[in-house]
């Protein structure tokens, strides 16, 4: 285990009769990038800009480097926190070009060797006198990533950088801004509310809701093992079906799987279906279907379906186009997990191995 | 977000502008007290019917002006915004204009022009016609005013009208509305508050005026004020009509505040980019383009034109005022001076409006409001009650001047430099904060150089406000004192035209000195905007 850059313990901050941040405990080690992910209005904003300083938490410590920044007896101003910031819309400074707002922050003797090579690793050499209405929003949040690098920031917070840009900007930054960071060793905090980008930047993931965070791991722990039906629905993707364990076996409308548990338990859950793990055909004389196609969503080089299933539940699954359904055509949908499933017993999470 | 608990005023901003609004209200606050002081003699003098007639005066010029600047704003914008007229960035660029013909120029020009001997009578007198309709008292100031004061209206219309989404014409008339009954059901209620709110300038207006009133011997507030000032022994009437006409503002003030906080709904997207359907002119273009010229004509072209012909004349035959030099420098040194103090004096207050959302940060703003609401004349007038009791060293000296200007139009600098402010991104401060620049560093090095064509645009509007001002600067002047407004002023009511119509135009040149550099200023800002 490395050394840890940034502790939270039990912060907590109200807005008027609002918790934006409810007790949260977070630690990210040195050179490790956490994503934060949840949907608008979760606080993941609001505890971003506690760790920044330009908020105060009602409650709890915040240490970077092993350094209290706030607790009962410390608050650290905004200046001295030695933190980098990226915001949404990069937050240049309009009336500077790309080398001063890149050596806002420098003494003059080091601006030109500093902005220089910074310019290079953001590509943008060739754009250093421009201003920042000249540049298009993928070379400003370059920028304002050259920019906070600049001062050697002992951590680094990004507030949803890339969701101003379009979507194939977008893929393009991300990698290339992972990549620098990757470079530096910097500690860093990515917020976002895109499933997609946080697994894509994050070496963890913390999943966030109500002001809480609802579950923490590297990426593919959080996406095959979510903790609450929440985290399934929101950040897998994944439906939720009711289901029966009985006799070994796990029973849902649409399939009936072999369980290797104690035969006696017996009770309704509800069960997490990733849509990789269905699969429709249409149906035929031999066997009848059991949903029909709501919706199909054509998406390039997938088909997106919405099914109704004959007991009204629906689903969502993903299929290639080599196999086309019409919609409103009845189907057969197949259900196939492997290793083991997710299950969620009146909240509580529980995990079966497939048999 | 609801209320932040941690978004506390800094006590470095707070001071010094409660101080402000402290030394501001100081003046008023002691003619009430003072006026409540003796209220038996008050109410003695205040029911008598001289001062309900004063009152039916106002009243009724109030009220006239109002309406029938409402009526050319509301044509002239329609013309501008909604029908394909030809030259329409021509008319839309001078009709607000006669925005920067001062009261007193105006009604001097109406006096040279409509007056008995007049230019106008001069040239009807072939003809045989020896006398015109008198055009002193209520027909002159109407006139005047309504022809200085309808642009405040085209203003907000017009930015109003501009904003209105297209879509909602293509909306209606799909849905089968005739453009008319889409004019009047729809966009009219939805500029409402537009129009109220200019409305409400040129009620403020035409209640200050005291140019116009004084020239043309009109009875309202302002000039029984002066009347009463200059000639009674006994200031108490004068008091208690200026505690009126005080009162009567901040009413006024409280209501638009209320108005404001009920929002204004016209604001939709700007950005829409669907284009306007026209209203075709055809056989009307002409026409429509004569009402145009002529609300054009009475208002600006034909004041200007007689005030340099006048002033012409007035070089010709060596009737310049001698110290017209001196006149030049005085006017300017005040007004410079005094946009300086009110940067000095407003900008904390802007700072706290504009970025705090907490009860006193409203209660400042509102209150910092009252002194650009309340007439100049009442201003000045308290200004001498507490000079003569309270600062008699002071009493009479351009320091005290400047501090009666300030108070005054200290809150156009506060509108334009907090509305610079407010179309700063607060990311871009709070990003040289986490980059380690202090408060101070980051005031000096991001704000004040991003909101510095605010800062200029304010303070260019404080310096041409402050050159035009008349009746502060007659009362609280030191007694050879003279402004080339109080030149003016002195010079028309003494019946030498030519040398009133020299300095006038020497305040309109100098006035439009600062506007040059505002248009340049505000295009370098426009692309800022473009940036966000």
């Amino acid at each position: 285990m490395g050394t840890l850059q940034i502790e939270l313990k039990n912060i907590s901050k109200r807005f008027g009769n609002t918790k934006a941040v409810n007790n949260v405990n977070l630690k990210v080690e040195k050179g490790s990038i956490l994503s934060i992910v949840g949907p608008s209005g979760c606080g993941k904003t609001t505890l971003l800009r506690l760790i920044a300083g330009f908020d105060h938490p009602d409650q709890g410590e915040l240490l970077i480097n092993g350094n209290p920044m706030w607790d009962q007896d410390n608050n650290v101003p905004v200046q001295k926190r030695n933190t980098g910031m990226i915001f949404q819309d990069g937050a240049l400074f309009p009336h500077l070009n790309v080398q001063q707002n890149i050596g806002f922050a420098i003494n003059k003797d080091q601006i030109k060797s500093t902005v220089g090579s910074l310019l290079e690793l953001v590509g943008l050499k060739a754009k250093e006198t421009n201003m920042p209405h000249e540049l298009s929003g993928g070379e400003q949040q370059r920028v304002a990533l050259a920019r906070s690098l600049a001062t050697n920031p002992s951590i680094l917070l990004l507030d949803e950088p890339f969701s101003n840009l379009d979507i194939q900007i977008r893929k393009e930054i991300r990698t290339e801004v992972k990549s620098i960071l990757k470079l530096y060793d910097m500690t860093a905090i990515f917020v976002t509310h895109d499933q997609q980008e946080a697994l894509e930047m994050g070496d963890q993931i913390a999943l966030m809701k109500d002001g809480q965070i609802e579950q923490i791991g590297i990426p593919e722990e959080v996406y095959l093992n979510p903790k609450t039906q929440f985290a399934a629905e929101f950040f897998c993707q994944a439906n939720i079906l009711n289901c029966e364990i009985d006799q070994g076996k796990i029973t849902t409308f649409i399939s009936e799987i072999d369980l290797d548990i104690d035969k006696n338990t017996s009770r309704a859950m509800k069960l997490v279906v990733y849509p990789h793990q269905l699969r429709i055909e249409n149906s035929s004389k031999t066997e009848e279907g059991n949903a029909f196609v709501k919706k199909r969503i054509f998406q390039g080089n997938t088909y997106n379906y919405t099914l109704e299933l004959l007991n009204k539940e629906t689903v969502n699954l993903i299929q290639s186009m080599s196999e086309i359904v019409e919609e409103g055509s009845s189907v057969v949908v197949r259900y196939s997990p492997s290793g083991f499933v997710v299950c969620f017993d009146k909240g509580d999470q529980k995990t079966f191995v497939v048999a | 977000m609801n209320a932040d608990v941690s978004n506390k005023i800094p006590r470095m901003l707070l001071l010094p502008a409660v101080f402000v609004v402290f030394l501001s209200l100081l003046p008023i606050g002691y003619l009430f007290i003072r006026t409540f002081g003796s209220l038996s003699d008050l109410i003695y003098i205040l029911f008598r019917l001289q001062v309900l007639l004063i009152f039916i005066k106002t009243a009724l010029l109030v009220v006239t002006v109002c309406s029938s600047s409402m009526l050319i704003a509301l044509l002239s914008c329609w013309l501008v915004t909604r029908t394909d007229i030809k030259f329409k960035a021509i008319w839309s660029g001078m009709l607000p204009m006669p925005l920067v013909v001062p009261s007193y120029v105006g009604a001097f020009i109406i006096i040279i022009v409509l007056g008995p001997k007049g230019m106008l009578q001069k040239a009807l007198e072939p003809f045989g016609i020896l006398n015109l309709p008198d055009i002193y008292g209520f027909k002159g100031a109407w006139l005047t005013l309504t022809f200085l004061c309808y642009p405040y209206i085209f203003l907000t219309l017009k930015s109003a009208m501009e904003n209105i989404d297209p879509a909602l014409q293509e909306i209606a008339q799909s849905s089968g509305y005739s453009y008319w009954k889409y004019f009047l059901k729809i966009e009219l209620p939805l500029l409402r508050p537009a129009i109220t709110s200019g409305s409400i300038l040129v009620i403020l207006y035409t209640l200050s005026d005291f140019g116009a009133v004084s020239l043309l011997r009109y009875q309202t507030f302002t000039w029984s004020i002066y009347l009463q000032y200059q000639a009674a022994f006994d200031r108490t009437l004068a008091a208690g009509l200026s505690l009126i006409l005080a009162l009567i503002v901040i009413l006024i003030l409280y209501f638009e505040s209320k108005m404001r906080k009920n929002g204004y709904y016209y604001r939709t997207n700007a950005r829409a980019s669907t284009s306007r359907p026209l209203f075709k002119l055809n056989k009307w273009q002409i026409p429509a383009s004569i009402v145009l010229g002529s609300i054009l004509l009475i208002g600006l072209i034909i004041p200007l034109f007689f005030l340099m012909y006048l002033a012409f004349q007035g070089v010709v035959t060596d009737q310049v005022p001698k110290n017209l030099l001196s006149l030049s420098v005085n006017s300017v040194m005040v007004s410079v001076i005094t946009a300086i103090a009110a940067f000095g004096a407003g900008s904390s207050i802007a700072l706290i409006t504009a970025k705090y959302k907490s009860r006193i940060a409203v209660l400042l703003e509102n209150t910092s409001y009252i002194g650009f609401g309340i007439p100049g004349i009442v201003i000045a007038l308290s200004l001498v009650f507490f000079g003569a009791n309270y600062a008699n060293i002071l009493y009479q000296t351009i320091p005290f001047l400047i501090f009666g200007y300030t108070i005054m139009f200290m809150p156009a600098l506060i509108g334009a430099f907090k509305s610079s402010l407010l179309t700063l991104n607060p990311r871009i401060e709070e990003s040289a904060k986490i980059l380690g620049e202090s408060e101070i560093g980051t005031f000096r090095r991001i704000l004040l150089p991003i909101t510095s064509p605010g800062i200029y645009y304010g303070m260019s509007l404080v310096f041409l406000l402050t050159i035009k001002e008349l009746p502060v600067t007659l009362i609280l002047g030191p007694l050879d004192f003279g402004t080339l407004a109080t030149a003016l002023w002195n010079a028309s009511e003494e019946a030498f035209f030519l040398e009133a119509a020299i300095s006038g135009v020497v305040i309109i040149v100098i006035s439009i000195i600062p506007i040059f550099g505002l248009n340049k200023l505000t295009n370098e800002r426009s692309l800022w905007v473009h940036y966000k």
